[in-house]
C-alpha cells in the first residue's frame, strides 16, 4: 500500500460520547477554559502595560519592566494559549467518541493543577519577587541577576515553571491514554495501537486497525502528545540543576543549555498548534457542511511532523556557532525546518478548500476559524523568513520576531480558542450564546486590530529595532506611538469576550438573539457587503489612529537621541575641548551601561552613582585601567590620553548629589 | 564654546540607507502576502451566494487530487529558496586570513570590552567574540541604526564574525540578546577610520 492511491475524502461521521463520560469532557474543559481565561485576561494587561511603557505614557522601572515581560510571555504563552487548548482537546475528543476514562480524568485533573500551581509561582516570582529574566531564563541569567534578585528567588521560578512542564508531560500522558483507550477501538499492542492514532492507518490500513478511520482530529493531538514528552524531559533535568545550582556550586555549559532550552522551546509552540488544528479538522467541515477535503498525503505530512517537531530547535541557534558542530546542526535544521512548515501547507491546503466554494455559514465561530486560518497563512509565511539562516542572521532577536509570534499565538492560535469558545461553550452549558453578533464584533476587531499590532512590529523590526527592551532608542518612537490606540483597541474589545462569556454562563441571552430566534430578525453581519462595511470601517478607524500616534511619536521623538548610544552635548564652561574628549570616551566606552552620570545623560543602575561617588581623576583613571570587583580593565581598549580624559571627565562633570 | 571639528557627533557615518537583507525581505515577504491575500478574498467570496438554499456540487475529491499538486508545489518553492539563500549562511566566511584586522570583543554585563576599539575601513575585521557572565548578542549598526551584523556572545566559547567597513565613521555595538536590567543600555561605540 502506498501514498499514491486514491485520495479519499472520507466523509467521517463522529458520534459524540454520552452520559458520564460526556459529564467528565464537560467538567475538564470547563475548568481550563475558564482557568485559561483568567491567565489570560492578567497576562494580556501586562502586555498592553510593557508597550505603553515603552511609549512613556506610564514608564514602568526597567527591572520591574522585565519582570513583567517573563510574566506576560510565560502567562500568555503558556497559561492562556497553550492551557486554554489543552482544555479544549477533552471537548474534541469527546465530540469524535473517545471516552477520557478514569485514568485520562484523574491525569487531566492532576495536570490542571499543576499548571495552575506553576503560572501562580511564575507570577509570583516576577511580579512579588522581581524574578526578570525573561520566559527563556537564558542560562547563566537567572544566576546573575545585577542584584535584583536572589538565587532563591530563582530556585523558586525554576519549580513554578517545572511544574508547567509537568502538567505538559501529564497531559501528553493522558491525551495517549485517550487516544489509544476504548475510543480507537483497536485490540493490538499499545504501540500499534499509537501508530493508528497518529494516522498511520490512512497509508498502511491492514497494519494499524480501527473500528472506524482514525478521526482526523485525533492525529494532531496524539503527535503533539508524543513529542511533548519527548520535548519536555531534558528541559525538566535542566530546570532541576537550577534548583539545585540555586543552593550548592554546580553549573552546566551554557550552550548546551541553550540547546536544551530550545529543545523544549520549539515543541511547545506546537503545543499550542497541533490541538488548534485538531479543532480546525473538527469544526470547519461542520460549518463547511462537507467532509474535510483530505487526501492520504494528510497522514505523510503528520508522520513528517512527528520526527521534525523534535529535531527543529536549533534554528532558535542560528546566530550560536562558536563551533564547528553547533553550525553543522544549525545548517541542517534550515531543510528540516522547511520540511516541518509543509505540514501547514497541507493542513491550510485542506481546511481552505474545505470551505472554498461551500455553503459555509458565517457566524462568530466560523468567522474566528476562517481568520485564524488566515493568520496562520501569513504568520506561517513571516515563520519562513526566520527559518531561513541568510534572512535570520538580521531578523533574529528584532522585534519582527515579536511580530512573527504574535501574529501566530494570539491571531492564529488565540483567535482559535475564541472561535472553540463561542462554539462549544452553548453546548457545553447546554443553551445559546449570549450574543453571537457581539462575537463577530470581537472577533473581528480583535483580528484587525491584532493584525496592524504585529504589522507594526514587523515594520520597527525590519527597521532594525531590538526586542526585550525595556527603552527603545528614539528612533522607534514614531511607531512605538502609532501601536498605542491598536493596543488599546485590542485590549478594550476583550471586554466583549469576557461579558459574552460571563453572560453565557449566567444563561442570558441577548434581545438580539431572541429575536432572532423569533424570526423577527435576519442575522446582521452575515452578507458580504455589511462584513465588508465592517471591516473596512474599523479598518479606517485603526489605520486614522494608528497614524495619529505616528505623527505624535514622530513629532516628540528628539533626533538627537534617535540613535542608541547617547549624545554627546558640548559640556559648559570650562576646558570645552578636553570635556568634550573625555565625555566621548564615556559614552563609546559604554559607560552609562553600568553608571549613572548626569552631564553625559548616563542612567545605568548597576555600577556606583558617578554623580553621588564624585571621585578624583586619579582614582577614576586607576579603576578605569586596572578594573575593579565587576568593572572590567579599559587599559587594552583605551590609551593612556583617552584614560587621562575620561577621568578629568568624570571628576569635572560629578554634580556630587544623588 | 570651541568648536571641535573630531567632535563624533550623530549622523556623521556616510554608511546609511537600508540593510539588503532586510531589503530583500520585505519585497519576498510584500509580493507572498499579496497574493496570499489575493487566494484568500477569493476563498472569502467563494462561500457568499445570493441564491437561497444553494447545493454544495463542487468535486471535492478533485480538491483533494490537487493537494498532491499542492505538496509539490510547496517542496519546490521550498527548494528554490533554500538554494538561492544557501550561499548567504554566514557561517563559512569567518575563518582566519592574511589581512585582516584582529578584533577581541568581551563582553559582559553591561559592557562591550573591544580592543582595538578603532579600526579601519576597507579592510576585513575578524571579531572574535565571548562573554564574561552570560548570552549577549554583539550586533553593530551604524550611526543611522541601520543593523549591519549579528552573533551570539555565548559565555565560554568564542564566536568569530569577519565583516569589512566601507566607510569610516562612528558604529554603534548593541546587545541583541536579553542579559538582564540594564540589557538596553548595553551599547558601546566603534571608531572606524579611513581606509589606507
Amino acid at each position: 500500500v502506498t501514498t499514491a492511491t486514491a485520495p479519499a475524502p472520507t466523509g467521517q461521521v463522529y458520534t459524540p460520547v454520552t452520559g458520564d463520560d460526556r459529564a467528565v469532557a464537560r467538567s475538564l474543559t470547563l475548568w481550563y477554559v475558564l482557568a485559561s481565561t483568567a491567565i489570560f485576561a492578567v497576562s494580556g494587561l501586562l502586555g498592553a502595560a510593557l508597550r505603553q511603557s515603552q511609549a512613556d505614557i506610564v514608564r514602568i522601572d526597567d527591572n520591574a519592566w522585565y519582570a513583567v515581560m517573563t510574566a506576560h510571555g510565560l502567562g500568555a504563552f503558556v497559561g492562556w494559549a497553550a492551557f486554554a487548548v489543552m482544555g479544549f482537546t477533552w471537548w474534541v475528543l469527546a465530540e469524535v467518541g473517545f471516552p477520557i476514562g478514569t485514568l485520562g480524568e484523574r491525569l487531566a485533573r492532576a495536570a490542571w493543577w499543576c499548571m495552575v500551581v506553576g503560572v501562580a509561582g511564575v507570577v509570583v516570582t516576577t511580579l512579588v519577587f522581581s524574578f526578570a529574566g525573561s520566559w527563556v531564563f537564558l542560562y547563566p541569567l537567572p544566576f546573575h541577576s545585577a542584584g535584583q534578585w536572589s538565587d532563591w528567588v530563582t530556585a523558586l521560578f525554576s519549580a513554578s515553571v517545572l511544574l508547567v512542564g509537568l502538567s505538559i508531560i501529564i497531559w501528553c500522558v493522558a491525551v495517549l491514554v485517550v487516544v489509544t483507550g476504548p475510543g480507537l477501538g483497536s485490540d493490538r499492542g499499545v504501540l500499534n495501537r499509537l501508530g493508528a492514532a497518529m494516522g498511520l492507518g490512512i497509508l498502511w490500513p491492514r497494519k494499524f486497525v480501527s473500528a472506524q478511520p482514525v478521526p482526523y482530529p485525533v492525529i494532531p493531538l496524539t503527535v503533539i502528545a508524543i513529542d511533548m514528552i519527548i520535548a519536555t524531559a531534558p528541559l525538566a533535568v535542566l530546570l532541576v540543576e537550577m534548583i539545585i545550582e540555586s543552593f550548592t556550586a554546580i553549573s552546566v555549559d551554557p550552550l548546551l543549555a541553550k540547546n536544551v532550552l530550545w529543545w523544549f522551546g520549539h515543541p511547545v509552540v506546537y503545543l499550542l498548534l497541533f490541538p488548534a488544528v485538531a479543532i480546525y479538522y473538527l469544526l470547519v467541515p461542520r460549518y463547511a457542511k462537507r467532509p474535510l477535503v483530505a487526501g492520504n498525503i494528510i497522514a505523510v505530512g503528520w508522520t513528517i511532523a512527528v520526527i521534525a517537531n523534535v529535531t527543529v530547535w536549533a534554528h532558535h541557534l542560528y546566530l550560536d556557532y562558536p563551533n564547528g558542530i553547533q553550525a553543522a546542526i544549525n545548517t541542517g535544521m534550515e531543510p528540516i525546518t522547511f520540511a516541518l512548515t509543509l505540514v501547514s501547507a497541507l493542513s491550510l491546503y485542506s481546511l481552505f478548500m474545505t470551505i472554498f466554494n461551500s455553503r459555509w455559514t458565517w457566524n462568530a465561530a466560523s468567522t474566528a476559524l476562517f481568520l485564524g486560518l488566515v493568520s496562520w497563512l501569513l504568520a506561517g509565511l513571516s515563520g519562513v523568513v526566520n527559518a531561513t539562516i541568510a534572512w535570520d542572521a538580521f531578523v533574529h532577536n528584532t522585534l519582527w520576531i515579536v511580530g512573527h509570534f504574535h501574529h501566530m499565538a494570539l491571531l492564529n492560535i488565540g483567535i482559535v480558542i475564541f472561535g472553540a469558545v463561542y462554539a462549544f461553550l452553548p453546548k457545553i452549558v447546554g443553551h445559546e450564546l449570549y450574543s453571537d453578533r457581539m462575537g463577530m464584533w470581537h472577533i473581528w476587531t480583535t483580528f484587525l486590530a491584532g493584525t496592524a499590532n504585529s504589522a507594526i512590529w514587523i515594520v520597527q523590526g525590519l527597521d532594525g529595532g531590538p526586542r526585550r527592551f525595556a527603552q527603545l532608542p528614539g528612533e522607534y518612537d514614531a511607531w512605538t506611538a502609532a501601536s498605542i490606540p491598536v493596543v488599546a483597541i485590542l485590549t478594550l474589545v476583550q471586554l466583549l469576550f469576557v461579558w459574552n462569556v460571563v453572560q453565557t454562563l449566567r444563561g442570558r441571552t441577548s434581545t438580539h438573539t431572541r429575536r432572532l430566534a423569533m424570526g423577527l430578525d435576519r442575522p446582521k453581519l452575515t452578507s458580504p457587503a455589511l462584513q465588508g462595511f465592517v471591516m473596512v470601517t474599523t479598518l479606517l478607524a485603526l489605520a486614522g489612529l494608528a497614524a495619529a500616534g505616528w505623527a505624535i511619536g514622530n513629532r516628540d521623538a528628539d533626533e538627537a537621541e534617535a540613535a542608541f548610544l547617547p549624545p554627546i552635548e558640548q559640556p559648559a564652561g570650562g576646558a570645552g575641548g578636553e570635556l568634550a574628549a573625555g565625555q566621548q570616551v564615556f559614552v563609546a566606552s559604554g559607560c552609562g551601561g553600568c553608571h549613572q552620570l548626569a552631564a553625559a545623560n548616563a542612567t545605568g543602575t548597576v555600577g556606583p552613582d558617578l554623580d553621588q561617588l564624585a571621585p578624583t581623576d586619579d582614582r577614576v583613571a586607576e579603576i578605569v585601567a586596572n578594573g575593579r570587583g565587576a568593572m572590567p580593565a579599559f587599559r587594552d581598549q583605551l590609551t593612556p590620553e583617552q584614560i587621562d580624559a575620561v577621568a578629568t571627565y568624570v571628576a569635572e562633570s560629578a554634580t556630587g548629589g544623588p | 564654546l570651541r568648536e571641535t571639528p573630531e567632535a563624533p557627533g550623530r549622523r556623521r557615518c556616510e554608511n546609511t540607507g537600508v540593510n539588503p537583507t532586510a531589503l530583500t525581505i520585505t519585497i519576498a515577504y510584500s509580493a507572498v502576502v499579496f497574493v496570499a491575500v489575493v487566494a484568500i478574498l477569493i476563498v472569502w467570496r467563494s462561500t457568499h451566494s445570493f441564491e437561497r438554499n444553494r447545493k454544495d456540487t463542487t468535486d471535492t475529491h478533485r480538491l483533494a487530487e490537487g493537494e498532491k499538486g499542492w505538496f509539490m508545489f510547496a517542496v519546490a518553492a521550498l527548494a528554490v529558496l533554500l538554494l538561492a539563500t544557501l550561499a548567504f549562511i554566514p557561517y563559512g566566511d569567518n575563518a582566519k586570513a592574511e589581512g585582516q584586522q584582529e578584533v577581541r570583543v568581551d563582553s559582559q554585563q553591561f559592557a562591550w570590552v573591544m580592543s582595538p576599539s578603532t579600526i579601519r575601513a576597507g579592510v576585513p575585521a575578524r571579531f572574535a567574540v565571548t562573554s564574561r557572565d552570560v548570552n549577549h548578542g554583539f550586533a553593530v549598526y551604524n550611526d543611522e541604526n541601520v543593523l549591519l551584523f549579528q552573533i551570539q556572545a555565548v559565555p565560554g566559547s568564542t564566536s568569530h564574525i569577519v565583516y569589512t567597513f566601507k566607510e569610516p565613521g562612528r558604529y554603534q555595538v548593541v546587545c541583541l540578546e536579553f542579559c538582564g536590567l540594564n540589557h538596553h543600555k548595553m551599547v558601546g561605540a566603534l571608531q572606524v577610520g579611513e581606509a589606507r
